[in-house]
Parts: C-alpha cells; sequence; structure tokens
C-alpha cells in the first residue's frame, strides 16, 4: 500500500489543458501536405494482436469448433488433431467472445502456460525453441530493425463437466442441451509451440511485419468420439447456427486448423506458397494482410501492413 | 522547441484554415479523443509538445488504417499513446537538450521553483517508466493520464477485473524501479 502511496504523488497528472482544435488543424494540415488517405475498413486485427492472443483465441474456436475423426480405446490418449492445413471460419464479434470462454463447457488447466519473451538474437531464439532458424526479404517499405521472440512448449488440458455447462448457460438464461454421459469428465489436450516470432516495427506504426514459425498444434483426446463432441459442441447455444453450419462444412476435420476471420471486415482466400496451400488474410489495398501455411510439421506466418503481392513476396522468400 | 512555439500552442483560439480534407467522422473521434491521447502521452514523456507530437503521429497512424467509426477506436489510441510516447522516451537521446530549453522558458514565465520540483518529477517519472516492463508501464500511463479501469481494460485487453491486480503488480514493479534508479 505504501508503493502505491507514493507513487501515486509522482503518477498524478499535473494539469494540463489541451486544445484539440489546434491538434486537428496541425492534423489536417499534415493530411494534406502528406496526401495520407483515410481507410475505409480495417486490418484483419490478427495482424496487430499480439500473435501469441490470435494464437491463443484460433486454439480456443478449435476446441468448440473441430470436427474430431473417431478415436480409439478409451483411457488412452490419441492425437486426434494435426494443423495441416488452415479453413476461414467466419465469426461475429458475439462469435468471438462466446468461444473464447472455453469455461462455460468444463475446466482449462494450462500444464505449462510458456509466455512470448523477446531475445536478443534468432540463434537465441533457435537455441531456446529447438526450431530452425527463418529469414525472409524484408520490403523497402519496412524500415524497423528486427526483433526476436521465442516461445516455449505451449498445452493445456480441458475437461469436460456437465454442470458446468449447465450453470453457463444458465447465467446467460438459457437451458443447455445436456452433456453425454461419456463426455462428461474426458479429456481433450492441446499442444502448441515452441515457436519463434520476428517482427519489424509495432502496431503503432505503418510498415510493420511480423513472421512466425510454430510447430503444428495438436489435439489428443482420451476418448470421445468426433460424433460426440460435433453433436454436443455445435448444438451449444452459444454457438450461432451460421458458425456450426461453416465448421460442419470442413472436409477434413482432423487436420484442417479453422481460423476466425471477423465477418465483413476481411476476405480469406487459398494461396499457393513455397508450393503448398495456404490460407491468405486480407485485402489487397496495402492495409494488411497475412498468410499461414504449413509444412513439414511446422506452421508458418507471415503478416503486416502490407499488400497480397508483398505478404506473398515475404513469404515465399522464407528460408 | 523555442518560446514562440510555446505561445502558438498556449494560444486558445487557433481556428482551422477553412474546409479540411478530413472527413466530418474522423474529426468527431478526433475531437472527442485527442485531449485523452495527448494525456496518455503527456503522463509517460512529461512534456506538453512533445505529448502532442506522439498524439499527431498516433492520430495519423490511425488514420491510415482503421475506420474512424470502429468500435476499437478509442482502446486503439489510448494505447497506441502509450506504447508510441514509451518508444520515445527509450529511444530518444536528444531529449535532455530539448527538455532544459523548454524548461527554461517555462521557468522564465513564472515560478521557477516550482517548475523545477515539477521537471524533476516528470524527469523521475519518465526515467522509470522506460525502465521498467512494458505491459507494466502502458498500465500506468493509460491509468495516471485518467482513464478509468474499463477505458484500461479495453486499451490492454483485459477483464476489468483484473485490472486492479495488474495496477497493483505494475505498482511494485514502478516503486522498484524508481528505488533503483535512486541508488544509481
Amino acid at each position: 500500500m505504501d508503493n502505491i502511496d507514493s507513487n501515486e504523488k509522482l503518477l498524478a497528472m499535473p494539469p494540463l489543458t489541451v486544445d484539440a482544435e489546434a491538434g486537428l488543424a496541425r492534423f489536417a494540415a499534415t493530411v494534406e501536405r502528406t496526401g495520407a488517405r483515410p481507410a475505409t475498413r480495417s486490418i484483419p486485427p490478427f495482424v496487430f494482436a499480439r500473435p501469441a492472443k490470435w494464437l491463443a483465441a484460433a486454439a480456443a474456436v478449435v476446441v468448440v469448433a473441430t470436427t474430431l475423426t473417431l478415436t480409439g480405446v478409451a483411457d488412452s490418449i490419441f492425437q486426434i488433431f494435426e494443423t495441416k492445413q488452415f479453413a476461414a471460419v467466419t465469426v461475429t464479434p458475439t462469435d468471438i467472445k462466446t468461444l473464447s470462454e472455453l469455461s462455460q463447457f468444463g475446466k482449462l488447466t494450462w500444464s505449462s502456460q510458456a509466455e512470448p519473451h523477446q531475445v536478443a538474437t534468432l540463434a537465441a531464439a533457435m537455441s531456446e525453441t529447438g526450431l530452425p532458424g527463418i529469414s525472409v526479404r524484408v520490403p523497402a517499405s519496412v524500415t524497423a530493425a528486427p526483433k526476436y521472440g521465442a516461445m516455449a512448449k505451449t498445452s493445456a488440458t480441458f475437461v469436460f463437466d456437465a454442470a458446468t455447462a449447465q450453470r453457463s448457460a444458465a447465467a446467460i438464461g438459457r437451458t443447455a442441451p445436456p452433456m453425454p454421459a461419456k463426455l462428461d469428465g474426458s479429456t481433450l489436450i492441446f499442444s502448441g509451440g515452441p515457436a519463434i516470432v520476428i517482427t519489424y516495427g509495432d502496431e503503432a506504426a505503418s510498415g510493420a511485419l511480423f513472421v512466425g514459425v510454430a510447430k503444428a498444434p495438436t489435439v489428443s483426446s482420451d476418448g470421445a468420439t468426433v460424433a460426440e463432441l460435433q453433436a454436443y459442441l455445435l448444438s451449444q447455444p452459444s454457438v450461432s447456427p451460421a458458425l456450426a453450419a461453416q465448421i460442419r462444412a470442413i472436409g477434413d476435420p482432423a487436420s484442417t486448423l479453422p481460423v476466425p476471420i471477423p465477418a465483413g471486415q476481411v476476405q480469406a482466400k487459398n494461396v499457393s506458397v513455397h508450393g503448398t496451400t495456404g490460407l491468405f488474410v486480407g485485402d489487397s489495398t496495402g492495409l494488411g494482410s497475412g498468410v499461414i501455411w504449413q509444412q513439414n510439421g511446422l506452421v508458418y506466418a507471415v503478416g503486416g501492413s502490407l499488400t497480397e503481392a508483398e505478404v506473398l513476396a515475404v513469404a515465399n522468400s522464407l528460408k | 522547441m523555442d518560446l514562440d512555439a510555446v505561445a502558438l500552442i498556449e494560444r486558445p483560439q487557433v481556428s482551422r484554415a477553412g474546409a479540411t480534407a478530413v472527413p466530418a467522422g474522423f474529426e468527431r473521434l478526433f475531437r472527442a479523443e485527442y485531449a485523452r491521447v495527448v494525456r496518455v502521452a503527456y503522463r509517460v514523456v512529461g512534456d506538453e509538445a512533445e505529448a502532442e507530437d506522439v498524439a499527431q503521429d498516433v492520430f495519423v497512424s490511425f488514420y491510415r488504417a482503421h475506420p474512424a467509426d470502429a468500435a476499437y477506436a478509442a482502446a486503439w489510441l489510448h494505447r497506441a499513446a502509450a506504447h508510441t510516447a514509451l518508444n520515445a522516451v527509450r529511444s530518444r537521446s536528444r531529449r535532455t537538450a530539448r527538455e532544459e530549453r523548454d524548461a527554461a522558458g517555462r521557468d522564465a514565465a513564472g515560478d521557477p521553483e516550482g517548475a523545477a520540483l515539477e521537471r524533476e518529477r516528470a524527469r523521475e517519472v519518465r526515467a522509470t517508466l522506460a525502465r521498467m516492463p512494458r505491459g507494466a508501464a502502458e498500465l500506468l500511463a493509460l491509468r495516471y493520464s485518467g482513464l478509468s479501469y474499463a477505458e484500461v481494460a479495453a486499451a490492454t485487453g483485459t477483464k476489468i477485473d483484473q485490472v486492479g491486480t495488474r495496477l497493483r503488480r505494475a505498482h511494485d514493479a514502478f516503486r522498484k524501479e524508481a528505488s533503483r534508479g535512486q541508488h544509481r
């Protein structure tokens, strides 16, 4: 408490009168002088969100969304999902809010929750993660020096719990469909990383670029079957019928990671990267875009305030 | 910044030169958020003119990349103000000379003792924020610029009920760095 009191004195804001009209006049002059054009559409939020947060959100969608293949014998842990390709799944803000709350279906326990942190060099990131080094040809519009980030392997265990699901539904005034007895208490194990991320510039500046590589995320199960998971999760009141239909339409559910795409803001399409199929997300105006692909058990991502052509050139230059 | 520039900023009625190319929606956003963006930056850099420079950069970045009616506009601007201001204090070496010139101008205008104390306090806060972990420094800058818990939560992407805990940790980090600075 003493800390806070003495800090309060130091940090207390001195009086400051701000003239917004003068600021606006200066801003207008800058816009006219530089010819800056106003954006009409958003940069894909994932490009400037912290990559780790985005990956966490994607993982959350996998939990609820993945239509899993039949698994083997109960009481043994089988890998039932490995990211090999990606499919865009359009989500509304409501979907994002509800899907990110795994706790509504049971208990999520991080067995190792790694935080991404900055390291001095690419060599340090490689040594820490055991991943191969990556380098790209950086476009001229990106002038910032690279920063290197490393993240250790992250894993989490999710245990379905019927009572929790009922309470969560009741809290929003809905009745949850009954959780099948076999699902109640069953376990999913999520694994992601390690990962290396190289960033140039930051979210407050144009000319930002990030390049990442990670071990492909996987999901294992102790016995829940695809039929049970799909029937149960997609019938939840918090999963919109439109989202459920998109997920059911994914052709290869054991290896396709659904990538949440905010509705109406960005476009997604398949593109060719390094001779394989990647998922491109963004627009062609140069406001922001990204591409993600999988090769030899590793997931690669390139994104930034770049045009589609630029981001694909960077992706294809990756070594 | 020279004395003429100070006088220009302090003059209350600087009118806009006719119609601008800035869309009306963006003008509304600017008027609604500019003062708060300047205050967030000022809490970090401790200098009015530099805080306004930061705010201008932040608005230009937003203008180029985001629509004015984006739901996240205010949260983005607040966070970007803290982030950009911290970048400025961490990287700028010409600050000392400029600060001394600014300070001399203000001291000459009256209350030199008060101004000197304020300057020393601003220097200590700035140096401490620059050394401590970025996330904690951003949190303090946002909160102590006058933003509510809800606004801090929106800007940092955290739940509102976690803001208090994170602020307490940030205070601990601030205190630790501040005392470390005094012993240098």
